[in-house]
């Protein structure tokens, strides 16, 4: 299986950096909205990295932020059959007129349930033996075998060195399948030149934390 | 790939049909959406990471349990303000040692220390770029790195956020911790800048 269109490390052509473009909030007020719903409840109700990478590609690069995550929050929730197309079609017509404003649920239990849940705790733990240590030398995995990972493609089998053991984390390619998979993840570090090749940049590296089942042991 | 992924209709009338639905159906809560939209507009910002900046440049044992463990050093400042699923690490500027921070593959940012990340750090350029070119893409942003500067691209493509402990700049000996603290900006902690003495103190 191939990288999707969103993994973007080390392709060419995107031209300038807009430094200007400094904006950190909102451009207009349904991206407020959009963003409150994703991260108070839609991220539980769905998986929002692989349902923005199942976007066309076309529509993908095209799209701003926002509308990105309004349409993964729209299929996803389609997907998993929370609402249907045609509510959706049916809905919209309420609000051409652009002063209407959306139905509110002000139910108060549920709001302090969400902003605890949030603001309150800290992430689960895990435990599990490291396969690897500070020092080792490991390789990652040439082939991407889940729809969805975490591993750019511009590391797929390049050699690394291990520089940390960060933890112990749920393997992201299985648990937006629902199946929990805690593994150790290890921060590695990959020379520029392992990476690119010689390069007119001179020295540098970049530092990537990969899940255990991404990598292999290199002697 | 379903054939619903293109939807011709303006989003801000998708985003309040969805809005409805869901509120209808009792699964968003629309008070919980309007103060989290307040505290990422009004409180959470990068003054947060300015504080912990500010407190590790002061007091040595912070910055050590800071580079130790990010996430509680944080909280012990400014509380626990993102997504309980990341955790935050800080990585320090030196001498000989230059850190920059990215996600290539979606937007990953720390929320928790610098509010939402500015639209060129979500931009294709920026993402696609720093990684096989930092030294360029410092350039544009005005940095100019000499050639032993061992530049570090944090890919933060885990559960894990970074951010950068920036060096404290010379000529402020004798500043106390919130002057230090408005000396820092937002770029100095993603690795973009460098953090400078304003130009009426130098």
């Amino acid at each position: 299986m191939a990288s999707g269109v969103h993994d973007i490390g080390g392709l060419q052509g995107f031209g300038v950096i807009d430094s200007k473009d400094d904006e950190t909030t909102f451009h207009a007020e349904w991206e407020r909205r959009v963003f409150g719903m994703m991260i108070t409840s839609g991220h539980r109700m769905i998986s929002m990295r692989p349902a923005i990478e199942n976007i066309e590609p076309e529509t993908y690069l095209e799209s701003s932020y926002y509308e990105l995550w309004l349409i993964a929050l729209e299929t996803g929730l389609m997907d998993r059959g929370v609402i249907s197309q045609e509510e959706l079609t049916s809905r919209a017509v309420d609000f051409v007129e652009p002063a209407s404003a959306p139905s509110r649920n002000d139910d108060p239990g549920m709001t302090d349930e969400v902003l605890k849940r949030r603001y309150s705790q800290r992430s689960k733990r895990y435990s599990g033996t490291p396969r690897f240590k500070p020092g080792d030398r490991v390789l990652v995995h040439s082939e991407q075998k889940a729809r969805h990972t975490r591993v750019p493609r511009y590391v797929r089998g390049k050699l690394g060195l291990v520089q940390s053991v960060r933890g112990v984390y749920e393997l992201l390619d299985l648990k937006v399948e629902g199946v929990s998979v805690p593994e150790p993840v290890y921060s590695i570090r990959f020379d520029a030149r392992e990476l690119w090749g010689e390069r007119k940049e001179g020295n540098g590296s970049v530092c990537i934390d990969l899940w255990d089942s991404y990598l292999e042991t290199q002697l | 790939m379903s054939e619903h992924h293109h939807s011709p209709a303006d989003p801000s009338i998708r985003a309040k049909a969805l809005e409805s639905l869901l509120a209808e159906k009792g699964l968003v809560s629309s008070l919980a959406i309007d103060e989290v939209v307040r505290k990422y507009e009004e409180d959470i910002g990068p003054l947060n990471g300015a504080k912990v900046v500010a407190r590790a440049w002061v007091d040595s044992e912070y910055k050590t349990r800071l580079l130790t463990d990010g996430t509680s050093a944080v909280a012990e400042l400014v509380g626990y303000n993102d997504d309980h699923s990341a955790e935050l690490v800080v990585v320090e500027n030196t001498k000989e040692v230059h850190n920059i921070i990215v996600c290539t593959l979606c937007s990953c940012y720390p929320w928790s220390v610098l509010g939402l990340p500015p639209s060129w750090y979500k931009d294709h350029a920026y993402r696609s770029r720093v990684v096989v070119e930092p030294r360029s893409v410092l350039e544009e942003f005005g940095l100019h790195l000499s050639r032993d500067i061992d530049v570090r691209v944090w890919d933060s493509v885990s559960e894990l956020r970074y951010m950068v402990l920036p060096e404290r700049p010379n000529g402020t000996d004798g500043m106390t911790e919130t002057e230090l603290a408005a000396l820092v900006t937002r770029d100095s902690m993603i690795g973009v800048a460098k953090v400078e003495m304003p130009p009426s103190q130098q």
